[in-house]
């Protein structure tokens, strides 16, 4: 199990390296440059662009740039904002965590009810009850978010006015105390909505494959046969021995709990990560679209590692081939 | 829609300190006959100022995305510009029709050769309570405008020396007299006034005073900034015009979807929302809603398209005749521009009307005439061939700028009948950048130009021979003629718009002959509020005469 762990992490490591060089690259390669974005669409004075070129260290050439990028970040350094003249990591940590603050009530909720929802469709299979929540799933799975959310906000801001439309607290008048959090509840009842639906679908829809499939395993016949109600046969054993692809579609969710939300933030206008991303792709933000690369691909290396881990706790199928092969 | 933009512009002439005074625009409107509508503008202008400004509360306007900073003198970014210049101001302000009134400069007089300015400062303290004094004004303008400020780049090309004979007064001697200087005096301008106690001897790009601390001296000052949501200010307490600002707050919502802003408009979680940062496909919404309030103003812009006259058979002026004659540009304002803006009569946008010429008129000029176009490529010798072709043009466009797409295939259908084949070639930005304005590899670009308020500021740089440099947003097409680049010239040198707009008038005529770059759109600048907001919302550029705006709460 620790030799499995470690080699786990070498991978990791690698791959988060693999993900800095070629994050720098492809930002720099882009065409266009964070100059024309800083000053904005008005010819500037040509001392004035030399000058942020320097400043930017984008008059070196590229190897060099990217050199000292490199041994930036072996002092754990992720550079700093061009655009918002800030350290990189802590517009991104900002930022990140107001993104969890939707994504991961979203997600828990969502892997909570998918599974749920597919463990009541899988008892029903064929009937009424498992047509109406798998075609609800597929509709959660391939509905627009931008769309859905747009209409959430015209039904319930605009012409019911229970809601608010954008942000995350009211501006005009914020209150304090309990007034707040539930101001902040209100503002984070509609983008919630939207990603955990989509989550919930992807959940729900492999879940009910696996327990479907286990359904027709032979130990199933064998637990009725042993005369087991049919909820203990699902919850207990049916359910812990389909959990497999359920563990790792979780886990490849919460991989992409900081990006997975960009369009629901661009919508409800939710400060989150996605939002940076996107003005760092317009303003060419080299240091913050590179830090956020790698941000993001290091969550996404360890969602997979822990997810793997996982694995090996959930099934002791696993734990006893991992120790056999140590 | 034409009615109601020549309703306001009647009102905003006889608003009183706006432009020429009441008396003067009725013995203007007596002498052409027109009497009877001056009078009712003067009657609805008696009912806006009955309608008392109200103190308190707060306004949310829709922002794009986070400012990079408060100081407007070091970029042209709506972002930063809109709350920047709540907090630094500059010597002057733009009003409603281009023109420069004081703003910290209470007065001001030109010498004769309009070579010598010489402006007495209001008495006005910084928002840290230290006293701004005329050396603040020779700190900004030579060490910061000069070297950062796009827009002021002309007008320190010009300055030669600027005294401070006391901390009131200051002195600006220029080599040669430079028509757009009051103008460009403002924050707009690059030209905002900064406390030397707080940048001298720092970089302005990197000081706390353009970046997370801004100390101005303007009506609002800095309270909160919550990057990716909000920037709040509030009112600064000690602003030197008694009785302003009116509202408490200004909050700067960061909205990045052009649909979520309308619904927050509709949804009344902001209550204004900046032409640049709103749909012009929402406009009609806007308009049909009771809760809603639209006003067309702002910097005009235009949208052009750029031809290279360097390839042929582009060089041919009677090509480029051709060319604009095929197209039916009222069809393009239809389909692409909802309608709105209006047709460009010639190179000087009409909303700048004392530089605009209304007799000349690409219209009349060439009139769409598809036949007509087809003649005139025959007699420029260029024959169809068996596939009906005469000869191919690349049109290279940004695919994220609205409606260039569709400009793109209007046109390849237009120029399609006459024998034209126009093939679409659509990048980022930065592509459009590269091809059109750094490789000049295209032949027909469309872009979206702001006039900036002055032709010596936005216009001029489309025409002139200096122009044609390897930089973004210049003379990319690379038309050069002596004539026009003296008058351009000519009307950045005079002192007053009067004198000024006659060489302007002049050009628009020769530029209508050669068209190098084919003036399609007057763009509609259509700003949307709710209807609480009140006084001099979207006021000139939209960006400043905000302590003149006022809320029901």
């Amino acid at each position: 199990m620790g030799t499995y762990a470690l080699s786990r992490l070498g991978w990791a490591a690698a791959m988060v390296f693999g993900v800095a060089v070629l994050g720098f690259l492809m930002t720099h390669l882009l065409p266009g440059n964070p100059i024309d974005a800083l000053v904005g669409d008005f010819p500037a004075p040509p001392a004035f662009v030399a000058q942020l070129r320097v400043e930017f260290g984008l008059d070196k050439p590229l190897s060099a740039q990217l050199l000292l990028y490199l041994g930036q970040l072996a002092h754990g350094n992720l550079g700093f904002s061009f655009v918002n003249r800030q350290p990189v990591l802590t517009l991104i940590l900002t930022r990140a965590v107001t993104t969890l603050d939707l994504m991961l009530p979203a997600l828990v909720i969502a892997s909570v009810l998918g599974v749920v929802i597919a463990v009541t469709s899988a008892a029903h299979a064929g009937r009424v009850a498992d047509t109406t929540l798998s075609s609800l799933t597929l509709i959660g799975y391939s509905i627009p978010v931008f769309w859905l959310a747009q209409i959430l906000i015209v039904l319930f801001a605009v012409d019911l006015g229970w809601l608010p439309a954008q942000g995350i607290a009211s501006l005009r008048a914020p209150r304090s105390g309990m007034g707040a959090f539930l101001d902040a509840l209100e503002h984070l009842v509609l983008p919630l909505f939207c990603v955990t639906i989509y989550y919930m679908a992807i959940v729900a829809r492999i879940a009910r494959s696996s327990v479907l499939e286990m359904l027709h395993q032979d130990f199933v016949l064998t637990a009725r046969a042993k005369g087991l109600g049919e909820g203990a046969i699902l919850w207990r054993h049916v359910l812990p021995n389909g959990l497999m692809p359920v563990i790792t579609v979780i886990g490849y969710n919460f991989g992409y709990s900081l990006t997975g939300a960009i369009l629901t933030e661009t919508v409800f206008g939710w400060p989150g990560l996605g939002g940076l991303l996107v003005s760092s792709i317009e303003n060419r933000d080299y240091p913050v679209l590179t830090g956020i690369f790698l941000f993001v691909a290091t969550l996404v290396v360890v969602a997979n590692l822990v997810t793997d881990l996982v694995y090996a706790v959930a099934d002791p199928r696993v734990r006893v081939a991992l120790q056999g092969a140590a | 829609m034409t009615d109601e933009r020549a309703d306001t512009k009647t009102l905003i002439r006889t608003l009183p300190g706006s432009g020429p005074g009441r008396r003067e625009v009725l013995r203007w409107a007596a002498q052409i006959g027109l009497l009877a509508p001056a009078m009712l503008a003067a009657a609805r202008n008696a009912a806006w100022a009955q309608e008392a400004p109200k103190r308190g509360g707060s306004l949310i306007m829709v922002n794009g995305a986070d400012p990079t900073g408060f100081n407007p003198d070091i970029t042209t970014a709506i972002t930063d510009y809109l709350v920047g210049s709540q907090i630094y101001e500059g010597l002057t302000e733009i009003d409603q029709d281009f023109r420069p009134v004081p703003r910290l400069a209470k007065s001001w007089t030109i010498s004769e050769d309009g070579t010598l300015y010489t402006f007495q400062l209001v008495p006005a303290t910084w928002q840290d309570g230290q006293k701004l004094t005329s050396k603040d004004v020779k700190y900004t303008l030579e060490q910061v405008s000069a070297k950062y400020g796009s827009k002021f780049a002309a007008a320190a090309a010009r300055i030669k020396t600027i005294s401070t004979p006391d901390e009131a007064t200051v002195v600006i001697q220029l080599d040669r007299p430079y028509g757009p200087l009051l103008f460009t005096l403002s924050s707009y301008g690059n030209a905002a006034i900064l406390p030397e106690h707080l940048f001298g001897g720092t970089n302005p790009l990197d000081s706390p005073a353009s970046r997370t601390a801004p100390v101005g001296t303007g009506p609002f000052m800095l309270a909160e900034f919550a990057r990716g949501d909000h920037v709040t200010l509030k009112r600064n307490p000690t602003y030197w015009q008694s009785g302003k600002p009116y509202l408490d707050e200004m909050i700067f919502k960061v909205i990045p979807d052009e649909a979520s802003r309308v619904l927050a408009l509709k949804s009344g979680e902001v209550d204004f929302c900046h032409f640049y940062y709103y749909p012009t496909s929402h406009v009609a919404e806007a308009k049909a809603d009771p809760k809603l309030q639209t006003r067309e103003h702002g910097v005009p812009e235009n949208r052009v398209l750029v031809m290279n006259v360097r390839n042929k058979p582009l060089s041919d002026v009677k090509v480029r005749q051709a060319l604009f004659t095929a197209i039916d540009r009222e069809f393009i304002r239809q389909s692409v521009f909802q309608g709105l803006g209006e047709v460009q009569k010639n190179a000087i946008d009409s909303r700048i009307p004392w530089a605009h010429d209304p007799n000349v008129d690409l219209g009349k000029l060439y009139p769409f005439d598809p036949a007509q176009a087809a003649k005139l490529l025959d007699e420029a010798g260029l024959h169809a061939d068996a596939n009906g072709t005469r000869f191919e043009l690349r049109y290279v466009y940004a695919i994220a700028e609205p409606g260039d797409e569709a400009i793109g295939q209007l046109l390849a259908q237009m120029w399609g009948k006459i024998g034209v084949k126009l093939t679409l070639q659509g990048g980022t930005q930065e592509f459009l950048v590269q091809r059109v304005f750094l490789d000049w590899d295209f032949d027909v670009s469309p872009e979206s130009f702001t006039t900036g308020g002055d032709p010596a500021l936005g216009v001029a740089r489309l025409y002139i021979s200096s122009a044609i440099t390897k930089r973004p947003y210049v003379n990319a097409s690379g038309y050069s003629n002596p004539e026009v680049d003296a008058l351009f010239d000519q009307g950045a040198g005079g002192s007053t718009p009067e004198t000024r707009g006659v060489f302007y008038k002049k050009v628009s005529a020769l530029l209508a002959r050669d068209i190098p770059t084919f003036p399609i759109c007057e763009t509609p600048l259509v700003n949307v509020a709710g209807k609480q907001v009140h006084g001099r919302w979207a006021w000139s550029t939209g960006y400043t005469w905000w302590e003149s705006v006022w809320i029901d709460s």
